[in-house]
């Protein structure tokens, strides 16, 4: 038995455990063919190393003082926290409740991760006519939802403008089968998980509301963005969005908060770590006026999320706004990549969270019911549960 | 009366385990992080930025212990620095246009051989933004001396895994690398 090409590795790097590293050193003595993958592996290393070596300059000094940097953080955060007492939340209370159920397709999506239900309404309203593919974009104007709740403007176009209807409560269902007659669905669940369940089906719902595009205009200004263009036919445009039943399942310990009970845009729903969430829902259907200009009001979502006016104009000309849903996650504090999965492409969503342990959050479309799976752990933990729907 | 002062034991203890020490987290990981940024980045304002926000979302809501947290911070300020060196892309390019049109006016040797230099450097963080996120992340880490058993609690992994990762990476590193600077890969 020869060695493995990464314990060798660790060998070399003098990082074996005691006992390990005294057998491997004794193979090798033995071992002309281990001898010679720990020379080759060596040299690789080095040469890497030699490379690498080139970004070690640093030239322009060392890091500032660690006293003033850490009085720069105190006094950048006690600053933000004046400015947080004004606006202490409750935005959200004042959302009638049916709003929620009108939005819980994409709020459940969000669960795990840290943006705001804030951003999936406007992505909601703007960006979604039928999903048919998922996409990412990075956020990076963390205050941003902040300031929208902070926003009057905003608390009466939702709470006064937008009319909801809901068709019925949540209702429990026992077992898949009995979750697909409620939700008109096929529903599938992870055989995968061994943990407890509970499932509930959500009833679908329909919004309506004529664009008052002054008014939003106002909102624009109440956040600071007032430099965002909207196009000028969008005034006075009706949009309707038609959400279907959707069933949500959650395994294991979780806990959450009702949503209408959630009073700050950062309150955290930490999740106990075993807690995983599965959603499927049939894509919404937003009817709006044909020649609304999609593009530039989905250039107007980009660059709220923090884009510059040309990359947003970029990415807006490459992305089919009638058919994918965008997901907005915050930049720096996660990752995400494309994973084939259920036969289709999905993305993986992988949240840094030093509360509860690293998140991920898998979302994909197929036969048109968006799929969003969130849990506590690693790309291969996703896959395992979404490629064991059944 | 025994059970009760137990209790009060308890609650003490979990009330102790509430205070995170900032202060201390923060002197014992700035230098260092900022060191690690750097590498990435190239620029040293941009690394402080970087690791001060990083710091920054713990002081805002401190954990309640700090477990892994050392982990949580390098995984996230590597990651920021990582998405910095492609966003920095378009504007590298511009630069280096400039650089070398000074070059060719100036004519100068010292000059030239800061913008070999610069170059270089560019080069070995192209090639490091090319490849796998974690590749990368753990190659830079790597090199600035962390040991097996920081890599694991950094990547969420296993000790043992970490061997294989790093000839992984290595790897994908070197042909990137090779792509770059015109060598083409031996075999």
């Amino acid at each position: 038995m020869h060695i493995e090409e990464g314990t060798l590795r660790a060998y070399l790097d003098e990082e074996l455990p005691t006992e390990e590293f005294e057998n491997t050193k004794n193979h090798l003595v033995s071992c002309p063919q281990c001898q010679e993958a720990a020379e080759a592996l060596k040299n690789e290393t080095g040469r890497v190393q030699k490379i690498l070596e080139y970004i070690d300059d640093g030239s322009k000094g060392p890091p500032e003082d660690s006293k003033a940097a850490l009085a720069q953080i105190k006094t950048l955060v006690d600053k933000s926290k004046e400015k947080e007492i004004n606006m202490s939340g409750k935005l959200f209370s004042s959302i009638p409740r049916p709003a929620w159920i009108i939005l819980a397709v994409i709020v459940l999506l969000a669960i795990g991760l840290t943006f705001s239900p804030i951003r999936a309404i406007a992505n909601t309203f703007l960006g979604l006519f039928r999903v048919e593919q998922v996409r990412v974009v990075e956020f990076q104007n963390n205050d941003m939802s902040e300031k929208l709740g902070a926003s009057s403007q905003f608390e009466y176009m939702m709470s006064n403008q937008v009319n909801i209807q809901e068709y019925g409560d949540p209702q429990d269902a026992a077992d898949a089968a009995e979750a697909s007659s409620m939700a008109g669905f096929a529903v599938r669940l992870p055989s995968e998980i061994k943990q407890e369940s509970s499932i509930r089906v959500i009833p679908g719902g329909k919004a309506t509301f004529n664009i008052d595009l002054e008014q939003i205009n106002t909102i624009l200004t109440d956040i600071d963005r007032s430099d965002i263009q909207l196009p000028k036919n969008l005034d006075g445009a009706s949009i309707t969005v038609e959400i279907p039943a959707s069933i949500e399942a959650w395994f294991g310990e979780c806990e959450f908060d009702e949503m209408e009970g959630e009073s700050d845009t950062d309150s955290e729903a930490v999740l106990p770590s075993s807690c995983i969430s599965f959603i499927q829902a049939p894509s919404p259907v937003v009817e709006a006026p044909p020649d609304l200009d999609i593009v530039k009001i989905g250039e107007a979502f980009l660059q709220i999320t923090g884009m510059s006016p040309e990359e947003a104009a970029d990415f807006s000309q490459n992305v089919d706004w009638a058919t994918t849903l965008i997901i907005p996650v915050p930049r720096y504090y996660s990752e995400h990549e494309e994973v084939p999965v259920d036969g289709v492409t999905g993305i993986l969503i992988k949240h840094y969270e030093y509360k509860t342990g690293d998140m991920y959050l898998l979302v994909w479309v197929k036969d048109g019911i968006i799929h969003g799976l969130a849990g506590p752990g690693e790309k291969s933990d996703a896959l395992l549960v979404a490629n064991s729907l059944k | 009366m025994n059970l009760l002062s137990s209790r009060i034991k308890t609650v003490t203890a979990s009330a102790e385990r509430l205070q995170f020490d900032f202060d201390n987290f923060f002197r014992e990981h700035w230098e260092r992080l900022c060191n690690v940024v750097y590498r990435l980045t190239g620029d040293w304002d941009e690394a402080q930025d970087i690791a001060l926000e990083t710091f920054i979302q713990i002081y805002q809501q401190p954990p309640q212990d700090d477990r892994n947290l050392d982990g949580w911070l390098y995984r996230v300020a590597t990651n920021r620095g990582l998405n910095s060196i492609r966003a920095n892309r378009r504007r590298v390019l511009y630069e280096r246009k400039q650089v070398y049109i000074d070059s060719v006016q100036t004519q100068s040797n010292d000059f030239t051989e800061k913008i070999e230099l610069n170059q270089e450097q560019e080069m070995v963080r192209d090639a490091l933004s090319n490849i796998n996120n974690r590749s990368a992340r753990l190659l830079v880490l790597r090199h600035s001396g962390f040991s097996y058993q920081e890599l694991a609690g950094v990547f969420n992994i296993s000790r043992n895994s970490i061997g294989t990762l790093l000839v992984r990476a290595e790897r994908e590193f070197e042909s990137a690398y090779m792509k770059l600077t015109g060598q083409e890969e031996e075999q």
